[in-house]
């Protein structure tokens, strides 16, 4: 779908530039568009809803080392555990670039507003929309290893 | 605010209406409740005039159960028919939200629901935000109705 | 007589737990039938006896705007009722359809007896 690709692109651009210049992180895109992740383990997922013209929902999940470094970076300290600091810093990640989505979309005539964000955590979960959505999955590389940012949109 | 009412009024009217599963609020006695230990959280993003994530929380039991209630078939496992069942309650209640507050003048929209399945998940929104739940018991087991909101 | 029945919605599991709601209703509801999108609902619509439709709103391919559109268009099926299955859509679609051919609307969560109310009188 061509509509698809320019969002994907534009958004595989914005979460880069949001890392480089907030996140003081080198991230790079780890390979092609996803449309299923399995289980997610011992890993944290921001997410931020999107509503109006268009719904749909931003997520971006993070495996706990990967959680603790973005947030030491992001925040300007160590962090050992999934505490409220991490858990406010992942959830500002998903707020950007739900934010940026907004943006990407919005120059389509859309009118959206961001949900407040939230973070999901645990041992083990798999996270998934209504079925009727369109989803695509991006897969980056951090150097503390892979995360992914999830778009799905209401058809 | 009486936020709680709203989420607890939106909730009964989803059970009395389309689950026929009788369900009963706890209030909060001053003691504080046992926290709801979710296997599976229904979230959906609402946004406007008030932003925030409403969640609908249900230790398996319950969910397996409101899903059979609603379907009208056995469920025995938590699979896509648990997920938007469960998901389709959050999109409801928060439905009730919005139109008891457009009742007091404020708008806001829905996002879509998305569903979390798991051992020990716990969710929680930005630190500075407010946050109210409602705990029902029912004939399956407990299980809450949380909203966390900051007004724009 | 008993009377059958589309349900229209993208949602398998919603299209269920409306079933089951209109069993509820204790109304004489023969076959209940289903369909996807709105392309699909015509498609039943040409082919099966079908007395009543519940449509949602939002699908894909054909949603419930464009199916009334479409619908009205074709002699052998425009006067079949539909009637629009909301959630916390505004006024202003519930209207659009009406103009379009929509006899009312079921704003969900509904009740057995608001079932009833609204399509008892076509029994």
């Amino acid at each position: 779908m061509n509509s698809c690709t320019e969002i994907n692109d534009r958004l595989i651009e914005s979460t880069i530039e949001i890392f480089t210049g907030m996140v003081m992180m080198d991230i790079s895109v780890a390979g092609e568009p996803m449309n299923k992740l399995g289980p997610l383990k011992k890993s944290i997922t921001g997410m931020v809803g999107l509503a109006g013209t268009h719904k749909g929902v931003l997520a971006v999940h993070f495996p706990k080392q990967v959680a603790l470094a973005v947030t030491s970076n992001f925040l300007g300290m160590e962090v050992e555990e999934i505490n409220e600091d991490v858990q406010d810093a992942i959830g500002e990640i998903a707020n950007m670039l739900g934010g940026n989505l907004k943006t990407i979309l919005s120059d389509r005539g859309k009118d959206i507003q961001l949900s407040l964000p939230s973070t999901i955590f645990g041992d083990e979960y798999a996270f998934s929309s209504q079925a009727e959505v369109d989803q695509v999955i991006l897969p980056f590389q951090a150097p503390a290893g892979l995360f992914y940012v999830e778009v799905e949109l209401e058809r | 605010m009486g936020l709680e009412n709203y989420l607890s009024n939106a909730t009964m009217e989803v059970f009395a209406s389309m689950i026929f599963i009788d369900i009963t609020p706890e209030s909060p006695s001053g003691e504080p409740m046992p926290e709801i230990e979710p296997n599976l959280s229904s979230l959906i993003g609402l946004a406007g005039d008030l932003k925030g994530i409403l969640a609908i929380h249900c230790p398996s039991a319950v969910a397996l159960g409101v899903t059979a209630a609603m379907l009208g078939m056995e469920v025995t496992e938590l699979d896509e028919d648990v997920k938007d069942a469960i998901g389709e309650i959050a999109n409801m209640v928060a439905g009730g939200l919005k139109e008891s507050l457009a009742a007091e003048d404020k708008k806001i929209e829905l996002a879509i629901p998305t569903t979390v399945i798991g051992k020990s998940i716990r969710t929680s929104g930005l630190s500075g935000a407010t946050r109210a739940m409602v705990t029902f018991s029912s004939p399956l087991g407990r299980f809450g109705v949380e909203l966390r909101f900051i007004l724009s | 007589m008993a009377k059958n029945v589309l349900l229209v919605d993208d949602s398998s599991t919603m299209r269920k737990i409306i079933s089951r709601s209109l069993r509820q209703a204790g109304l004489d509801f023969g076959e209940i039938y289903e369909a996807g999108d709105g392309q699909e609902a015509l498609a039943m619509l040409e082919k099966e006896t079908i007395d009543i439709v519940l449509s949602d709103i939002n699908m894909p391919n054909m949603n419930g705007i464009e199916f009334l559109r479409e619908k009205s268009n074709r002699p052998a099926i425009k006067d079949i009722p539909v009637f629009m299955i909301s959630t916390e859509t505004g006024e202003d679609i519930i209207g659009e359809a009406k103009s379009l051919g929509a006899i009312g609307a079921l704003k969900k969560p509904f009740t057995p007896d608001k079932v009833n109310e609204v399509l008892g009188p076509l029994m």
